[in-house]
Parts: C-alpha cells; structure tokens; sequence
C-alpha cells in the first residue's frame, strides 16, 4: 500500500524536527521517518549557542530552554589562565543553553508531531525511489509491520553524519579528489559528569589539545548542564592522519584525570554514564549537484561548523529553510535545488567560505589559545573573539540574503574605515586612552556606532571611500562617544574613586567633543549644520533624561526620537547627492530614526527593564513597516530589531508588559 | 531662591556695551527657556557671569561696522560665552569646587551626571551657532576649541608636578585661558570684516590680555579674601595645579619649604596650607616676578591695542586692561610694602 504526502523527511534529529515542523505549520502534509525509538540519546556537547536558542524558540520551544541554565559566553581555559567571553547583550536576550540530547531531540519531535506531521517510528528507509529522469519521488520503508512505500512531491533527508542514504546522495557529488566521506568528519568523546561543585554558567573550552607533544586542531569542554551536571567531552575538529591518531578515549581519559586530581569543582565528582563517541560532519556539500526532489539538511548536509564544531543550530536553520523552500516550491513549481541552495549558502555564509579550508581550524585553535594570555597580536584576539560571538549575529531576511551579506560587508568596510579615524585621531591627541575609546565603540549595542549601520545600509560604494564622508560619520561617532562618556558620570557618589572616575568621563568626553569639532567645522555647510543640529538634539534628549529638577513632561517616543537624530542625519548623508527626491532622502532618513529609536530601546530595556518602556517597544515593533524600506539590507534590519525585540518583550518578567501584550 | 544677582565688582559694569551685552544674554536665555533641556538654574548659570568674552567680541568690533547688531555677532558671541559657562560646569565637578559665580555649583544643587549633562548641551548649542557661522570663522574657532581642551588636559596631566617650569606653565596659560580671549578679539574682526592684518593684530591683543587675566586670577586665588572670591582660596593648589607664582617660586630657594605644602601633609589644615604658600610667594619673590610677567604682557596688549585703535573700542579695551593689572598691583603691592 502506498501512502502520499507533500513532504517525506528521513530522520527526526534537530534538523528533520525543524523541518517538519516548520512544513507541517504551513499546511503541508508531511511525513517524518525514523529508525530509532524516541526518546533516544545522542553523542553530542549538548551545547546550544544563542544561534540555536533563537532557532528553537521560533519551533516553540521556549519553555523547554527556560528549565535549563542560560549560558552567558564562552570560558576559554589554558592551563591555569582562562579568558571569558561574555555573548553581547546581558543574559536577557543572547544566551546559550545545554540541553542534553535526549531530551532536546524528544521535545522537537514533539512540537513537529503537535504542527500536524505523521511520525513513523522505527521505521528504516531502505531505498529513495526515483524517476527514470533521476527525480526523487519518495522511498521505501522498512516498518516494524513490514515493508511499505511512501511517496512524496519532495524528500529532506536528514539522516545525519553517519546516514547510508546523505552518504549515497553525496558519493555522487563529492568526486575522490576531495577525499573520502571519512577524511572530512570531525570526531568527538563525551561523558556526563555529576556532582561537580561550583559550575558557572559558560560554555568552558580547554586549549590547545595536546597529545604527545603535538598540538592539534580541537578542544577539549566541560558544559555545564545544572549547577552539578557536565558533559565533559574532546573533540578532534580535523582527525589527523590514520598513522599518529591518538585515542579520543585516552585524550579524554587523561583531561578526565587531570580534572579529578586538579580541579577543584571535580573533587568529588562521578561519571554518571558511559563514555560514548560519535562523528561530526562539517565538510558543507553542495545542495545543487543532488537529484532533483530531495535535500539535505543539518550533519546529513555537513553543516557543522569548522571552527566550533557546533551543529544543532545550523540544523535547525537548515531544516527552516529547506521547509520554506520546500513550501514556496510546491506552490509555484520552482526548482527547489537552487533555492534551497541560495538560501543557505546565503544564510551559512561563512562556514561556506571556509569549507574544505582546514588549515583555518589550527589557526582558530591558536587563535583561541592565544585569547587567554594577552600577548597574542591583536588582530589574532579579535578573529578568535569574532568566531566565538559570531553566532550572535542575528541571522537576516529570508530570500535576500545574497544581497543583504554584500550590504553587511559593506556596513562592516565603513564601521573598520571609521574605526581606523578614529584611532589615528586618538593617537594624536596622544592621550593614554585610545584603547578606552575604542573599546566604546567596539562594544556591541554601542549607541555612538548606530549612525555606521544606517549609513553603511544606504551609502553607494562611491560616498563609502569618500573622505569628506567618512570625516562627518567620524564626527557623528565622536559626538556619540563622548555623550556615552558624560552619561557614565556617577550622579551623587562622592568617594574619591567616583571623582576620579568622574574627572576621567568629564575630561575625556570633552576631549572628544573638542576633536569632534575641530572635523566638523572643517566640513560643507549643510553638512556642519545637519551634524550640529542632530548631535543638539541627542545632547538635549540626554540632558533632559538625566535632569533631577522637575523635567517638562516628555514621552519616550519624543526622547528616543532624539536619541536616533545622529543616525538619522547619518542615512540623509548617506543619500546626500544620490536621489534627491524626497523619497530618496526622507523615507531612508525615517526609517533610520525608527530604526536607531528601536536599538536603543532595546539596549535600554535589556539593561533596565520596565514597563512603559517595554509597551513603548511594543509599539514600535508591532507597527507597521516605516516607509518602504529602501532595499533589502533594511527590511532584514528592520526584521532583525523586531525579532530581537520581540524575543526581549517575550523573556520579559514585566507582568503588566505582558498583560498590555496581550 | 536663585533669582539673586551674583555679586559684582563695579569695575566690571562697563556701560559703552551694555546694549549689546544685553542683547546675548537675552539671546541665550530665550533659547535656553526655549529648548526646555536644562534648568533654571543652569540657564542663570549661563548669563549669570561678567560676560567678559562677549564684552570682548563686541569692543574689538569696529565701532562703524554695520554688522555690530547683526544677529551673526550675538550668535558667535552667545555661542563662546556658552562654551565657557560648560568649561566651568565641568571644572567644577573636577575640582570638586563649591561655589560659583557667588552661588552654588550646579553639580551640588543637581548632582553631578545632571551638571555634566547639562555642561554638554550647552557645548552642542554653542556649535549649532557656530556652525551658522562662515567657514573661515568657524576653524578658527575649532582650533581654539583645540587650543583649550589641550590646555586643559596638560594641566590636568602635569597637576602635582613640582617640576613644571615657569615657561610650562606659561605655556599651559597660553592655551588654555589665552586662545579663547584671543578668539573673542579676533571673532570681533573677522564678523567686521576687517582686513587680515587688523584680525591678526586683535588676536594678539586678546592673547596678551588673557595672559594678564589668567595671571590676575592666579594671584587672587591665593592672596583674595574669601569674601571677595565668593569661595575659599587656594582652589589651585589644593588641586595640584601649579600656578605661574607657584612655578616661580619653586625655583627660588624657598623650594624646599614649599614641596611640602604642595603635597600635602596630614598635620596640616588646608587653609593652613593655602596660608603659608601664600607667605612664601611673597618671601620669595614669586610675587614680584609675576607682577613683571604681567607688566610685559600688559605692554604688548597696548602695543596691539593702539595699531588698531580706529577699528575697535580702544579706550575700553585699554580701561579694561588696566582694570586687571590694578587687580594685580591691588594684592601684590601691600606685600611689597
């Protein structure tokens, strides 16, 4: 007997769940397939970056993360010395999770079933069925009752990094040349651990993995799953060659030793399961050279990350888009291939670009050994902190990411172009804090480096090299950071360290004005005046905010519109000798003001929650679309502060926020 | 409870100007009331001083200028008088001072993030009318912006250091006091739409001058009775700053008995402390040696005063020159004597 579904997905990991669920919402009948018995267990870090919290918490599963400690960064550890890295953000909206897989793995299942799927459990897919024309058209099925025939418009495989069938599609396309399947997996050990004492709440990564005096390319963890509970693994990002492989077991077995005799949390710690290994797949393939009909998603695809060995996240987006694609592919015929294959290259972009360069995986793990004891180079640092945040970075727009990555580089060209300014210019006023100044506008969330990502979004590549461009966004950038400085001063506090923290904001804040100027005034007229007149107005909305005689009455909308005056003059800059028309210069400056005016908002309520500042959020996020956003690097910022404040709004404990919410 | 006027010495109610004073004061208060962003305080803060600066843009404007109730000089002048009223609100915080303009500094009353705040926006006001200005005027007055605030910061950097020469510290003056009357000269030139030659000579002029009235302020701070200071005296040294009579001092032979006071010593009261560096300026000559420092640049201002005598309000200027060196001559001379 033969049963017909729209969608057939092979495997209900993290990646096969996403995608079921994501199709069966949209109304698709959809059949999932399994050979195990749920719940099952899984060799894995159990880790989940923000990347894959955000991810589970579009399939519903907020609740289930709730239960588990939020990971607020990664502790990266050498021998005594350790560095953390904090995600951006505070805790309230960008946090990891440990969740072990079994449970992880049972709960997605769970919300694919509650979308509408069918599940067939214990049921082994023997073969994909094909066209003569070499299309996919379903497969059969191995039950428990015995053999049978599904059949379906499209197949999602999702088998994993050992699955006979991904393995089979992609002997197809990976050519001898690039090496076996075997020689491009990763491979891990892991065992849970109990009774450990004193676990804090990050993601911990030991560097460098030594094995008989030989560095390689790996980490060995602890990932705390309670306050007492670890998954304590090694994983060996790039397998050496067959010769010298040492056992995953005996490295795992000497830091297992190392941590009971040495560390004190391990003092009286137990494993409390077996000690189990498993193989990662991070050798992305190439969606568009499989048969027609089918894709492949999450370890199945090889989309574990190089550097982090982190898979679940990039599942689960993996399994979004494939449903997505598969959705808009049933409706209107297209060639699911390829936009499955757009859609993700444009969404995993980086892991892409360093697919089958392994060489990249070393240098990571120097660059985060060297994280720790602050004698690397710079540039070294900032590449290891950039791959251990760069999951935060929120993901963008559906359909447009091809575009929208080339505006990101661009947004990122101007933020590096000013930055650089910015140092020479505190390098000649030869003051010792250029560092300090620096640091500000690197931090995330950093209000002075708001007008860059408008600015960035909206300039021709022509106005991003020009000087006198690049001197008025300095100027915006300056004016903000002194602002950020002067906020900091402590209001009454009046012991000697909060005078000399208060001489220091004061001096250095002034300083920065000063040089600020000193550009500004050099600058066309209207420029000069427009920067004048938008620093006035973020100047006065911060007087104002911190007055403590009675202020005139002002409501947040008004004061967050003033805020966002520097980027808005930021976009009109942009535009300044493009479209003059009103619509090119007014819809981008507006949108840039509501834009700024919701980022702040957002850093605002992150830091101190509250009511009306949560309901103002809400108007700002529920409304509709400000002007018609000018391309697509602005509907995916636009859908970006949305989502993130709307993640904010959903983890805010403001009883009366949720109330006016709903 | 603040609508007291801060007290004034007769000396500074200078009639000739008083209709255009009053025209930058009104002009900063109605925009201040206007734009709601600061108390009221703050806002009497800002018209409250001697408006010297402005005072000196519109004496070193041309007499016969057409431009001279033009809104462009109320607006630079406006604009520079509220740049300093926001370098003394911070001041303050720095110094830790209690009083100002014969009131309580803003920071005591609002508390020290609202004074800072406040300090700020007054700077952006001041460059938002800058900015209206021609572009010629307005680098001149950014460089002096950087002139200030590097003076300042070598202050600030070289505050405690006992070897700082008298020609650091002249230095230190130049930049932080003078640029800024040398600018307010100058702006007087530059919106009368004087020649080159006259604009640099009015520079000079305010740049000698505010040599001498930074010199005037650094003897009273230690040899002024609180009374007239409106504040206890010795702001400067209880701050590490070295003054040029400190400086002078230091190279005297009395150094060694002045090392401690400038540090410091427990057992001393600082009324105590800002007491005996006071006998010893005087013992050591200190005294002396700035009132010649000021003599020479008095005569330099004169010099430039009366090459541009028919293009400013010379006998103003001059009365006002002479008002600040009597200042000086007032608390030196008795000490001699």
């Amino acid at each position: 007997m033969s049963h017909r579904y729209d969608l057939i997905v092979v495997g209900a990991g993290p990646a096969g769940s996403a995608a079921a669920y994501h199709a069966a919402s949209a109304g698709l009948t959809t059949l999932l397939v399994d050979r195990k018995r749920f719940p099952r267990g899984k060799v894995c870090g159990d880790g989940l970056t923000p990347r894959a919290v955000r991810a589970l918490s579009r399939l519903g599963l907020g609740p289930l993360l709730d239960r588990h400690t939020r990971i607020r960064g990664v502790r990266v550890v050498n021998g005594s010395d350790s560095r953390v890295v904090c995600y951006p953000g505070g805790s309230a909206s960008m946090y990891g999770a440990v969740v072990p897989r079994r449970v992880l793995d049972d709960a997605m299942l769970r919300a694919a079933r509650g979308a509408g799927a069918d599940f067939a459990e214990e049921t082994a897919v023997t073969a994909l069925r094909l066209e003569p024309s070499g299309r996919v058209t379903g497969c059969d099925l191995d039950t428990p009752q015995g053999p049978d025939v599904a059949e379906a418009r499209l197949t999602i495989v999702a088998d994993g990094a050992t699955g006979s069938l991904s393995r089979h599609l992609l002997g197809a396309t990976r050519s001898r040349a690039r090496g076996s399947a075997r020689r491009q997996q990763s491979l891990a050990v892991r065992q849970y651990w109990s009774g450990v004492e004193g676990l804090a709440p990050y993601f911990e990564v030991h560097v460098p993995l030594v094995w008989r005096g030989r560095p390689y390319a790996g980490y060995r963890w602890i990932f705390p799953l309670s306050a007492t509970e670890a998954n304590v693994g090694v994983g060996f990002l790039e397998p050496p060659s067959h010769a010298e492989c040492p056992s995953l077991r005996d490295v795992l077995a000497r830091f297992v030793r190392e941590l009971v005799d040495d560390d004190r949390r391990f003092r009286r710690a137990r494993p409390s399961g077996l000690l189990e290994g498993g193989v990662l797949a991070s050798q992305m393939a190439d969606p568009s050279r499989l048969p027609p009909g089918v894709l492949l998603v999450g370890d199945a695809a090889g989309l574990v990350h190089p550097f982090t060995g982190e898979g679940i996240g990039y599942a689960i987006e993996s399994g979004e888009i494939a449903a997505r694609t598969a959705i808009r592919c049933l409706r209107d015929g297209s060639r699911p291939a390829t936009l499955y294959g757009r859609d993700l290259t444009g969404r995993l972009r980086r892991q892409w670009a360093l697919r089958g360069s392994r060489r990249h995986v070393t240098w990571l793990v120097a660059a985060a050994a060297a994280l720790h004891d602050g004698h690397a180079p710079d540039r070294l640092i900032a590449a290891a902190r950039q791959v251990i945040t760069d999951d935060v970075s929120p993901p963008c727009g559906w359909t447009r990411d091809l575009p929208v990555a080339r505006e990101r580089a661009a947004i990122r060209r101007l933020a590096a172009r000013v930055r650089t300014r910015l140092l020479r210019t505190m390098r000649r006023m030869d003051l010792a804090m250029a560092e300090l100044v620096v640091s500000l506008f690197d931090a995330p969330d950093s209000a002075a480096a708001l007008p860059l990502t408008i600015a960035g979004a909206l300039a021709p590549p022509a106005t991003l090299r020009n000087p006198e461009f690049l001197d008025a966004m300095l100027t915006l950038v300056l004016f903000g950071l002194a602002q950020s400085l002067l906020v900091e001063v402590e209001a009454d506090r009046d012991e000697p360290s909060a005078q000399a923290h208060n001489a220091a904001a004061l001096v250095i804040g002034d300083c920065l004005t000063t040089e600020a100027t000193t550009v500004m005034f050099r600058l066309p007229d209207p420029v000069c005046g427009g920067i004048a007149r938008a620093s006035l107005r973020a100047a006065r909305a911060l007087a104002l905010c911190t007055r403590t005689s009675p202020p005139p009455a002002r409501s947040l909308a008004q004061h967050y519109a003033d805020l966002a005056a520097p980027s808005a003059c930021a976009a009109r800059l942009a535009r300044l000798g493009q479209d003059t028309s009103p619509a090119g210069v007014i819809g981008p400056s507006r949108f840039a003001r509501w834009y700024a005016a919701a980022r702040l908002a957002l850093a605002a309520a992150r830091t101190a929650p509250g009511s009306e500042l949560a309901r103002y959020l809400e108007r700002l996020v529920d409304g509709p679309l400000v002007d018609p956003p000018h391309g697509a690097m602005l509907a995916a910022l636009d859908a970006q502060v949305r989502r993130d404040a709307r993640a904010l709004l959903a983890a805010s404990p403001s009883p009366r926020a949720r109330a006016a919410r709903s | 409870m603040i609508a007291t006027a801060p007290s004034r010495r007769p000396a500074d109610d200078l009639p000739p100007l008083a209709a255009e004073v009053r025209q930058v004061q009104g002009f900063i208060e109605r925009t201040l009331r206007r734009h709601r962003a600061v108390s009221a305080e703050c806002r009497l803060f800002a018209v409250g001083g001697k408006l010297l600066r402005t005072h000196l843009v519109f004496a070193s404007l041309s007499p016969s200028s057409p431009r001279r109730h033009g809104i462009d000089a109320v607006q630079a002048a406006a604009a520079v008088e509220l740049v300093h009223a926001a370098s003394l609100l911070h001041d303050d915080i720095v110094d830790r001072s209690a009083t100002r303009r014969g009131l309580p500094a803003l920071h005591r009353v609002h508390g020290h993030r609202a004074a800072a705040c406040s300090g700020m926006y007054l700077v952006h006001l001041a460059l938002t009318l800058i900015a209206r200005l021609p572009a010629r005027v307005r680098i001149r007055m950014a460089d002096t912006a950087h002139r200030v605030a590097r003076g300042q910061f070598i202050e600030v950097a070289r505050a405690h250091d006992p070897s700082l020469s008298p020609a650091d510290r002249l230095a230190i003056m130049r930049e932080k006091t003078a640029s800024l009357f040398a600018m307010a000269c100058e702006l007087g030139g530059l919106l009368g739409g004087d020649e080159a030659g006259a604009c640099r000579r009015k520079r000079s002029l305010g740049e000698a001058f505010g040599m001498l009235f930074q010199l005037a302020d650094d003897i009273d701070d230690m040899l002024a009775p609180e009374a007239e200071l409106g504040r206890a005296p010795g702001a400067d040294l209880l701050a590490g700053v070295i003054s040029l009579p400190m400086a002078f001092a230091l190279e005297s032979p009395h150094r060694s008995a002045l090392l401690p006071l400038l540090e410091g010593t427990p057992s001393l009261t600082d009324a105590d402390r800002v007491r005996r560096c006071a006998l010893l300026l005087g013992t050591s000559g200190a005294l002396a040696r700035t009132c010649e420092t000021a003599m020479v640049h008095l005569a330099r201002a004169r010099r430039h005063l009366e090459r541009v005598s028919r293009c400013c309000e010379a006998a103003w200027i001059g009365m006002l020159l002479d008002d600040t060196m009597a200042r000086i001559t007032r608390r030196v001379a008795p000490r001699r004597a």
